[in-house]
């Protein structure tokens, strides 16, 4: 039995003790990514914010660090048939195809609307052969209103059997190198989790001039229906994203970051800022949000707020701060 | 966030579920919302469903809700009939587009199959006279068949097990319903569409129809919900059975939540759907 509490030693709580409030910690959320100057670290992933138009009902756009549009290619491209998305547990498969409106269709039906928001414009692109890319990293370099490319080499090379540019650490340089020479826009290169060994296809690109990196792009999957026995996509096979693959994607960026001096942007299941912010303890300098904007069109500026009030709360200043300081 | 306002079950499969809207926005009959069914990650995407009625709606009044009709498939579904007076839903929409309408083709004719019937409670109201065809694998597949009756409209029902109505299929009863100034409606299953788009096709007579594919964003942003559309190019009479075709060779992929979900039968490619 405890001892009795006096009456007279209650009292009311006292007022609260006016403190310097958060005035002096001035939050900077800007970060630079391969010479592409960003209010702030998240972007929204390619893909899954089309061509930045379908989400502007929804979202503020200008409050994105950066947009990155749906992959272009030199022709417009038609995609797989389909069935063309699955929902597998906590994620989803894909296989579109890569469908798209092609690079010049793009420059004179969407970019103008873009230039109309104060958000850097970042445009994934692809080819089927080094040629291609080439050439259509050529046509976006002498366009207004592009901040910077990423270039999607989880694609199939059609000069070398199919094989995938970004399975292949010499097939990644001479695409990477090629590209590098065709362009000065600031050149992210977008990396496969399909490989055994990410940091051999990492280097590759850092030693053929790429920029910055981005990862992970979807992890190759399946689905079937029992009933049928059939796949459930049209294309049998497809790509994974969402929160199953988020811990695929902390590990590559963690290995990644060790492995090269490349800033180094994190994608794979961010649903929430704490997602976020564990990205950037592994090494990301930034973020891009993927299948979270199907869940909600909002998720994007809900988890930059949420990386606002985290910087805020453990008095951290700047990005920088938190880009790999992993406690290990 | 919406709060629900009732999950009455009305049949083995099927649920209605009212849904309070502040400030609903005007909704044309077969668009669709998307809900957001969890805040967790499990069921991840959001599921689509048409607008079956506007809830208290007054003469010229805005409505305060929607009431969705749905059968319970899968996992997201049956999730759903938890969901009590007062829970919050996160909706998104109205989404997609509308029916046409066709001047001088009164005899319009709505050819549903099950959950399929959900765009024609408000498309019904919007003609003077019009004849629901509703088909069913038994008498538990008929939702919604008495408000449908409160509307006063002809009916004509069909079951596969002869449960209620006539015996067979619904697309059975279609061909002595038809004249030159027909307008079809449909939405079902695909089996039943594609006969249905057939002899939309062999007759002449103008069909839409109302489209289901998984979706992902429901904004046309993930190109996840293709179909096939024939070309772009000019109809062209085809050989065989002098119906409009268009030029096979241009097919596209079309959104069926941006470009539809409502399509002209004629467009689709339905060997590739
Ligand atoms: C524009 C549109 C409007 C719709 N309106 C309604 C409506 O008003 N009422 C209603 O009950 N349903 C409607 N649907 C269908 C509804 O979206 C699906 O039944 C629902 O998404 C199934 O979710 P689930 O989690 O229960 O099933 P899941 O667990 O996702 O799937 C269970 C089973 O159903 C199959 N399936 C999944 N999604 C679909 C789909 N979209 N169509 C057919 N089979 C599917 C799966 O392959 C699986 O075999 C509509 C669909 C679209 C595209
Ligand atoms: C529907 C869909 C389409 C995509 N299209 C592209 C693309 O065109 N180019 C590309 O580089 N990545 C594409 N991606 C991959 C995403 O950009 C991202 O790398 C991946 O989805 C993992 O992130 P998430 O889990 O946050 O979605 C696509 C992903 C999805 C789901
Ligand atoms: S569901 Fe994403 S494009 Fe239709």
């Amino acid at each position: 039995m405890g001892r009795d509490i006096k009456k007279s030693e209650v009292i009311p709580l006292p007022p609260p003790v006016e403190k310097g409030g958060r005035g002096d910690l001035t939050l900077d959320l800007s970060v630079n990514i391969a010479g592409i100057e960003l209010k702030n670290p998240v972007m929204t992933a390619s893909g899954t914010f089309g061509y930045g138009e379908e989400y502007a009902p929804y979202i503020d756009l200008n409050r994105l660090g950066a947009l990155v549009v749906k992959g272009l290619s030199l022709q417009p491209k038609q995609g797989n048939p389909p069935p063309r998305i699955v929902e597998t547990a906590a994620g989803m498969l894909n296989s579109i195809g890569l469908q798209n409106i092609g690079a010049g269709v793009f420059i004179e039906k969407k970019l103008p609307f873009l230039r109309k928001f104060d958000t850097k414009v970042i445009v994934n692109f692809f080819g089927d052969s080094i040629d291609e890319y080439c050439e259509v990293a050529k046509i976006l370099d002498s366009v207004d209103g592009i901040a910077g490319l990423e270039m999607n080499i989880s694609c199939p090379n059609k000069e070398e059997g199919w094989l995938e540019f970004g399975t292949n650490p010499d097939l990644t340089f001479r695409v990477v190198n090629a590209v590098r020479k065709s362009t000065r826009l600031p050149l992210i290169v977008k990396l496969s989790p399909n490989i055994t060994d990410i940091t051999i296809i990492a280097k590759a690109a850092e030693d053929a001039g790429a920029d910055a990196l981005s990862l992970i792009n979807t992890l190759s999957g399946m689905a079937v229906d029992v009933n049928t026995r059939r796949p459930k996509l049209g294309n049998v096979i497809g790509g994974l994203s969402g929160p199953a693959i988020k811990p695929v994607a902390l590990k590559m960026v963690w290995q990644v970051f060790k492995s090269v001096k490349l800033p180094l942007i994190g994608i794979g299941g961010i649903m929430t800022a704490e997602d976020a912010i564990e990205f950037m303890i592994v090494g990301a300098s930034a973020v891009q949000v993927g299948t979270a904007n199907f869940v909600d069109p909002q998720a994007s500026i809900k988890i930059l707020d949420g990386i606002e009030d985290y910087f805020e709360r453990n008095e951290v200043k700047n990005v920088k701060d938190m880009v790999g300081n992993l406690r290990v | 966030m919406a709060k629900i306002l009732y999950n009455k079950q009305i049949l083995p499969a099927y649920y209605q579920l009212g849904i309070r809207w502040e400030n609903l926005p005007t909704i044309e009959p077969g668009q669709f919302v998307m809900l957001r069914l969890t805040k967790y990650i499990d069921p991840l995407l959001r599921r689509p469903f048409g607008v079956y009625k506007i809830l208290g709606q007054g003469a010229r009044g805005k409505g305060q809700g929607i009431e969705i009709l749905y059968k319970v498939l899968g996992k997201g579904t049956r999730l759903m009939t938890n969901l009590k007076p007062d829970d919050e839903v996160d909706i998104l929409g109205p989404l997609g587009n509308s029916f046409s309408a066709h001047s001088g083709k009164t005899n319009v004719i709505i050819v549903a199959g099950g959950i399929g019937i959900v765009p024609f409670y408000l498309l019904a109201k919007r003609f003077k006279k019009v004849r629901l065809l509703f088909g069913g694998r038994s008498k538990d597949d008929l939702p919604g068949l008495d408000d449908f009756k409160k509307l006063k409209i002809d009916i004509e029902v069909s079951t596969d097990d002869g449960s209620r109505g006539k015996k067979g299929l619904v697309t059975e009863i279609i061909a002595k319903q038809l004249s030159g100034n027909s307008l079809i409606y449909a939405c079902g299953p695909q089996g039943m569409l594609k006969e249905v788009a057939r002899i939309a096709d062999k007759t002449g007579i103008p069909c839409y129809v109302s489209l289901d594919k998984a979706m992902a964003c429901g904004i046309g942003a993930c190109l996840g919900c293709a179909i096939k559309v024939k070309g772009q190019g000019p109809w062209v009479k085809s050989q065989e059975n002098k119906s409009a075709i268009r030029n096979p060779q241009s097919a596209i992929y079309k959104m069926v939540c941006k470009d539809g979900p409502i399509f002209d039968a004629r467009e689709i490619v339905w060997e590739e759907i």
